[in-house]
This record gives C-alpha cells, structure tokens and sequence, in this order.
C-alpha cells in the first residue's frame, strides 16, 4: 500500500484571503477613479450680407445758357429740372435729357448705413479748361438709412450748378464718388 | 524500502510540527478619495454678427467678451449676441488640464454647403477653491464673399478636463 499524503488548506484563511483581495481591489478601483470629463459647447455665427452700391445712371443737366444763374436737377427718379429761365434751355438739336443720377444700394435688412460724398466743387471743361460750380445732393440721409436685404434701395443724384456770367461755352464734366458703409 | 517511506514520512510529519504554525505583520495603508472632476457646460459661444466682405477676414472673440475684426466688419450699431461659451469645472482643488480642439466646422443653416472654420480657442479660467468658471474665445475665419446666414453645429464643440 503506497503511503498518500493530503495537504488541506484550512479553510478559515483561505476565505480571509478572498476578503482580502476583494477590499484590495476595491481600492485599487478607487485609485481609477474618473479623471477626466467632457462637456460640448454649440458655436453660433450670423453672417451679414455685404453692402454694396452700384451706379447705373449719371447726372445730366442737360444744355444751359452761360449767363449767371442757376439750375437744379431734383432728387427724384425723374430729376425734374428747375432753375432761371434765363438758363434753362429748351432742349434742342444734340442736346441731351436732363436726369438725376441713380445708383442702387443693397444692405442687410434692418441693418443701418451712411453715405458719405466725395464731391468735386466744380465741373471743369477737359482737365485744364473753365469751371462751373456745383453742389451735390441725395434723397437719403448722411446716416441711419435701413437697408432692406436683396430689395435693391435707390440713390438719387441731383445737384445744383452756379453759372456766372458769360459761362465759358463747353462740355463740363466731373467725378462723385458716393460711399455706403454699415453704421 | 518500507523502512525507508516509513522515516521519509516521519520527518515530512515532524517538519510540519515544529514549523511556524501562524504570522502576523502590520501595515498602514492610505488613501485620498478625491472626487471626479466634472465640467458643466453654462453658456453657448456665439461670434454675433460678422459683415461679410469682398476679401478673406476672422473674427477674434476674446475669453473677455471683446471683438477684433480683421479684413471684415462687425457692426457696432448691431452686434448681436456676442458670448465667450463658459463653463464650470469642478475640480476639488487639485490640478487640471483643459484640452479643446483644434479647429471647429459651422453650417449655414439655410445652405449646408456654405461653412465656416473655427481656430485658435483659448481659454481664460476664473479660479475659485472647488471650482472654476472657463470662459473660451476663439477664432472665426471667414472667406471673400462668405455667404450670409446663421451660421451653427449643433454637435458642438469638446472641452475635456482631466486631472494632470
């Protein structure tokens, strides 16, 4: 008969063990604890149409008589003509139709903008010749003008010109620059 | 050979008698519970209103609320809503890391087609003992002619603490 040898492992400490590592394992957890979070945050941005203005028309006072006085093109889309009689001409052979001038502005809707001119204080016959002064006007204000998105908003150019007597007789021509900007 | 198992088993058993039957140690051990850091989300990150230009331009939206355009206009008569996002991070008092992403995509909501880009986020945090409150700015980069619109992504963008 061969001799058998039994090694038994009390059970009390093997459960104590157990216990143990169990407890152990509960810390180690503890030490993994959540270390980071996230949270998202959403991004808005309202983007706004650029202004723009675009000329399509100038001003036209049409044929004067130079003799001192003078004629004013309305702010209108018609840019009716008045003035001294003694300076309004009929129209007549190689004249041309007195007019306003006209540009088109588009704005954001209900956003608000300014014109500004940058106005010559005459006209001049060529770059070199005679002088006839004028002055500018629009049927906008300076400021606090409401745009209105895609629907195009017309500026209308008249102006006044102050002949003296024996104006020089000639063509007369000048350059205004008109600027929106939003306010 | 009987005689032999026979002293072999007696000294196995003897060995067991006389060995250690029991032993004890003792040892401290510690540990700090902190709680998880958490961030809490109080407020969007809106850019308000950009004028869209003919050339290429960004928005600068400071953790402060300022504005700085560049090559584009911000009206000032109507700025809209202009927010720096902000949140609330909780931290127990121990050291963390913020980290955002790099860069951030938004949609016209009308013309999906039509995006913006987002960079350069930075974070200005006010410091309490538990707790911070972070505000973020960022960068909005716009292209020549950006289509107008309300630009958004309603995915958001991530801000993730982590304890360092």
């Amino acid at each position: 008969m061969k001799p058998q040898i039994k090694f038994i492992i009390p059970k009390k400490t093997y459960i104590m063990k157990k216990i143990t590592f169990i407890l152990f394992a509960l810390i180690t957890g503890t030490t993994f604890a959540q270390d980071s979070a996230s949270e998202t945050a959403t991004v808005n941005a309202e983007i706004v149409m650029p202004i723009s203005i675009e000329n399509s028309r100038g001003l036209n006072f049409g044929r004067l008589i130079g003799t001192a006085g003078t004629a004013t093109i309305a702010t209108t889309a018609t840019g009716e003509r008045t003035g001294d009689s003694d300076v309004l001409a009929a129209t007549g052979k190689g004249s041309t139709a007195p007019q306003s001038g006209l540009f088109a502005i588009n704005a954001a809707d209900e956003y608000t903008f300014s014109i500004k001119l940058d106005a010559p204080e005459n006209l001049q016959i060529g770059t070199e010749g005679a002088t006839l002064a004028i002055t500018f006007a629009h049927n906008l204000a300076a400021t606090g003008n409401a745009g209105s998105g895609t629907t195009e908003i017309p500026l209308y150019l008249g102006g006044t010109v102050t002949l003296v007597d024996q104006q020089s007789e000639g063509s007369y021509s000048g350059t205004v620059g008109v600027t929106v900007a939003y306010e | 050979m009987n005689k032999i198992v026979f002293i072999l088993f007696l000294l196995l058993l003897s060995s067991q008698a006389f060995s250690q039957a029991s032993a004890s140690a003792k040892v401290t051990s510690r540990a700090t519970v902190i709680d998880p850091i958490q961030i809490d989300k109080t407020v969007d990150l809106d850019f308000g209103n950009v004028l869209s230009a003919y050339t290429p331009g960004s928005v600068i939206l400071s953790p402060d609320g300022s504005r700085t355009a560049q090559g584009v206009q911000i009206s000032t008569n109507f700025p809209g809503t202009v927010n720096p996002a902000e949140a609330v991070v909780t931290h127990g008092n121990n050291n963390y890391a913020i980290t955002l992403p790099e860069s951030f995509i938004l949609f016209n909501s009308q013309n999906p087609d039509q995006q913006l880009t987002i960079s350069n986020f930075v974070v200005l945090p006010d410091e309490g003992t538990i707790s911070d409150v972070i505000k973020i700015g960022a960068t909005l980069h716009l292209e020549a002619n950006q289509a107008s619109g309300f630009y958004t992504n309603s995915s958001g963008f991530n801000v993730t603490v982590s304890y360092n």
